[in-house]
């Protein structure tokens, strides 16, 4: 029966090959949430990682804060000269706090869009597939935390959550951004209204950010800081992103494109913030298309 | 009862291959040169080699399970790594029937085996708009880097999984 035998394997082989091309199609689309063995996968992983990682973290840290001691002094130093400016921004920055909740009590909104609960989470492991440019943190939907909330450290934004698990979620940096991950943005601009651009993706090979759809007329200079501005739905506003490194015409000539040079290491992430915006404006369904 | 200890240290081995790119320093990953830890596959590959005898395919069960974890845990498209591991152990499986195995064939299988793992994991992404590099670029600082990476990785370890295994299987 050798002619039964070779049709047997060349149907199992057709088979498999049906199979995962369902499977590739079926993860490849967009979908709202990763389905429930893909998150008992997640955790479990996450797991070990996590048992893993809390004594070399805590290692870590003793390092850090050994290394820390040897430059007390030198810190000290600095931050008393530091000191000085500080309490003059303070009485200036609670004038101006009152004048806006003034404003805002006038116009009947409570929050801004720059207001958020944050979720406070250590990156376990980064993605061993170097296609794909993401992290796994300890923090999932237990803690609170959604698909396509913003994710940054102290130094600004480093992407969005993905996908979550009960008590891990993967976050994808913002190396790994393509035309389907928008960011509106804006350019802050001392004098004048803020220019308005959107986030269109990575360039891989010189490691910035291009902010697109920047207005023809606008006047950018090289180092100019670049935040979120909250209109997409999302991501809440005023996260810093990075600084303009150079400006050129898009190649239509119709608008200008930026490259922005991304604030936060993309590459040394340890400690990260989960931004879980306060004031969801609209009912997100479809509203936060522009940044998912 | 072996399975349980093979399963979980396949599982470990997943973990560690996330956790060594977050620890280790940026400046050795992240430089020009991109190693990428290819750890599960050489477990699974060690697994034809010398858990397998000549007739028995259980490796293919464990590329199998492990490519979809790998998926899972680090890409967003399931069925890549799964159906790539499962040929490269497959067609491995075979070569190693052919040859006598001394601990420079199995390095030269295990080499083959990362190889055209990861040749096909960047064929298949690059069709799938993922991978975005051309086929010199990839060559040079991919390929090359991971082959060497991969194959420092797999020395290290070698004694310890070789000892496992072989006890392991010969308990059957």
């Amino acid at each position: 029966m050798p002619s039964f035998f070779r049709r047997k394997i060349l149907i199992s082989i057709l088979v498999a090959f049906i199979v995962i091309v369902t499977l590739i199609g079926f993860s490849m689309r967009d979908r709202e949430e990763v389905t429930v063995p893909e998150q008992f996968i997640l955790d479990t992983a996450g797991w070990v990682q996590t048992i893993f990682n809390t004594p070399i973290q805590w290692v870590n840290d003793s390092i850090e804060t050994f290394q820390d001691v040897f430059r007390v002094y030198e810190q000290n130093e600095v931050l008393k000269g530091r000191l000085a400016e500080y309490e003059g921004l303070i009485v200036e920055n609670q004038e101006l706090e009152k004048e806006n909740e003034e404003l805002r009590g006038t116009i009947g909104k409570s929050e801004g869009l720059s207001e958020y609960s944050p979720v406070q989470a250590t990156v376990i492991a980064r993605s061993s597939e170097r296609w794909f440019e993401q992290v796994t943190v300890n923090r999932g939907a237990e803690h609170g935390v959604e698909k396509d909330m913003a994710v940054i450290t102290k130094d600004g934004l480093i992407g969005k959550v993905q996908s979550t698990a009960a008590f891990h979620s993967t976050v994808k940096l913002l190396s790994g951004f393509d035309i389907s991950n928008k960011i509106s943005s804006w350019v802050v601009r001392e004098e004048g209204d803020n220019v308005f651009g959107l986030i269109e993706g990575y360039d891989e090979e010189s490691g910035r950010l291009v902010l697109g759809g920047i207005n023809l007329e606008a006047q950018l200079n090289e180092g100019d800081q670049v935040i979120s501005s909250g209109l997409g739905g999302v991501f809440p506003s005023r996260l810093q992103i990075g600084s303009v490194d150079e400006v050129r015409n898009d190649e239509y000539g119709l608008t200008k494109t930026a490259l922005i040079e991304p604030a936060a290491n993309l590459y040394e992430i340890n400690h990260v913030i989960i931004a879980r915006r306060s004031e969801q404006t609209v009912d997100t369904g479809r509203a936060g298309d522009e940044e998912s | 009862m072996k399975h349980v200890w093979l399963c979980l240290l396949a599982l470990l081995l997943i973990a560690l291959e996330g956790m060594a790119m977050n620890l280790l320093p940026s400046s050795l990953l992240y430089g020009e040169w991109q190693i990428v830890p290819h750890w599960t596959l050489l477990f699974v590959l060690l697994l034809s080699i010398y858990y397998d005898s000549n007739e028995t395919y259980q490796s293919l069960w464990y590329a199998l399970g492990t490519g979809l974890f790998v998926d899972i845990v680090y890409t967003d498209v399931i069925g890549i790594h799964m159906m790539v591991y499962v040929l490269v152990v497959y067609i491995v499986h075979g070569l190693n029937k052919l040859l006598q195995s001394n601990v420079l064939v199995v390095t030269l299988l295990v080499l083959f085996g990362v190889v055209t793992g990861d040749t096909l994991l960047y064929i298949i992404y690059s069709f799938l708009n993922i991978a975005e590099m051309d086929w010199g670029t990839y060559a040079m600082q991919r390929l090359l880097p991971t082959m060497i990476g991969n194959v420092v990785f797999f020395l290290f370890t070698f004694v310890f999984l070789k000892y496992l295994m072989q006890k392991l299987a010969d308990d059957n």
